[in-house]
């Protein structure tokens, strides 16, 4: 069927004048035959309902649809382990904070008993100072060779130790 | 590629959160955790983070500055001392009683006066910890030092200093008694 006969035809079915046969005709024609544009909307009425003609997209379509499919599931990975960093980052955070609280706890309302849980010293020049007592008395333990340092170094490690500590100190002059 | 990076993110996390919960542990911390707060007991604690600041200062001298370098590898250090009013020779063996399995002894130094055992928790070469206990004939010292140690800096601390406290020697006995800070 030529374009000119699918014309009269058509005019005849917009007429209400057209066979059976003939519909079938344009049915056929708008299905598998190369409908020119003018023709196009009228399509869909000589489709069959469940045949949907997919018009070819182009590779280039199809290209632009899997470059949009790419990153969405990259993106999806990625929140999947977003969630599980800041799930993990909670944990430590309420265990860190745990930790605290607890030190904070077992540290503050007890005098008598109270752990020395961080550090003795305020002063980094005294807390070198101690440290090197301690680590020179360590040292000469180790070297036993001359008997005279080593009591040297344990006069160092325990000649500050009239008081429990320097803070304590500081709280009560009294002492 | 991208999510093996922000695996190796989280690892690096995982592995960070893991070395917070461990790194305050000393055994001073834990199996001593009474002596530390019992009171009647001199007791000294420096933590990693004065060991930080220690490190930013300026070292008097060049014994000083390499004495700063080893310290900075500390993660901490802890010293029990008890004097004369408790009983030095219990506390000792209580001690000893109670380094657990992982840590072996170094060495042990003794005479008619003193006694001293070293007890190291090595792992792949490197001393992890190192706990000095000692008795002497008035007085229990028992020293924790935890973190990066390097036993033969350590070993020449006393060989640097030695010159310099036997001069020392006199004026420490005049003014050991003295307050001091």
């Amino acid at each position: 069927m030529d374009l000119k006969q699918v014309e009269i035809v058509l005019d005849r079915y917009w007429e209400g004048n057209s066979s059976l046969e003939e519909e079938k005709q344009l049915q056929q024609f708008f299905t598998y035959g190369e409908v020119p544009e003018k023709l196009k909307i009228y399509r869909p009425l000589f489709l069959p309902p469940e045949i949907e003609i997919q018009p070819d997209l182009g590779l280039d379509f199809d290209m632009q649809v899997i470059g949009k499919i790419q990153p969405e599931k990259k993106k999806k990975s990625l929140g999947v382990w977003k969630i599980a960093a800041i799930g993990i980052i909670l944990v430590g955070l309420s265990i860190g904070l745990y930790k605290m609280d607890k030190n904070y706890n077992d540290s503050s309302p007890v005098v008598v008993n109270q752990p020395i849980s961080e550090d003795t010293f305020d002063n980094p020049r005294a807390a070198l100072a101690e440290t090197k007592s301690a680590l020179f008395l360590v040292s000469a333990a180790m070297n036993k060779g001359s008997q005279p340092v080593l009591n040297i170094a344990k006069l160092d490690v325990t000649k500050n130790k009239r008081l429990p500590n320097q803070k304590n100190k500081k709280l009560n002059p009294k002492n | 590629m991208k999510t093996i990076k922000i695996k190796n993110t989280l690892s690096l996390f995982a592995a960070m959160l893991f070395m917070m919960t461990l790194n305050a542990q000393s055994l001073v911390s834990t199996t001593f955790k009474d002596y530390e707060s019992n009171e009647n007991y001199t007791r000294v604690s420096i933590s990693k983070k004065m060991f930080e600041i220690i490190a930013s200062l300026d070292p008097e001298d060049k014994d000083e500055e390499s004495l700063i370098e080893s310290i900075n590898q500390l993660d901490g250090l802890k010293i029990i001392v008890a004097d004369s009013s408790e009983n030095p020779a219990a506390l000792f063996a209580d001690a000893i009683k109670r380094i657990p399995n992982n840590f072996e002894e170094l060495m042990t130094v003794s005479d008619e006066k003193e006694q001293i055992v070293f007890m190291i928790d090595e792992k792949d070469g490197r001393v992890k910890e190192l706990i000095m206990v000692m008795k002497g004939d008035d007085e229990f010292i028992l020293i924790d030092l935890f973190g990066d140690i390097n036993l033969k800096d350590i070993a020449k601390i006393s060989r640097q200093m030695n010159i310099d406290h036997l001069d020392k020697l006199q004026k420490l006995e005049d003014d050991k008694d003295d307050s001091d800070d």
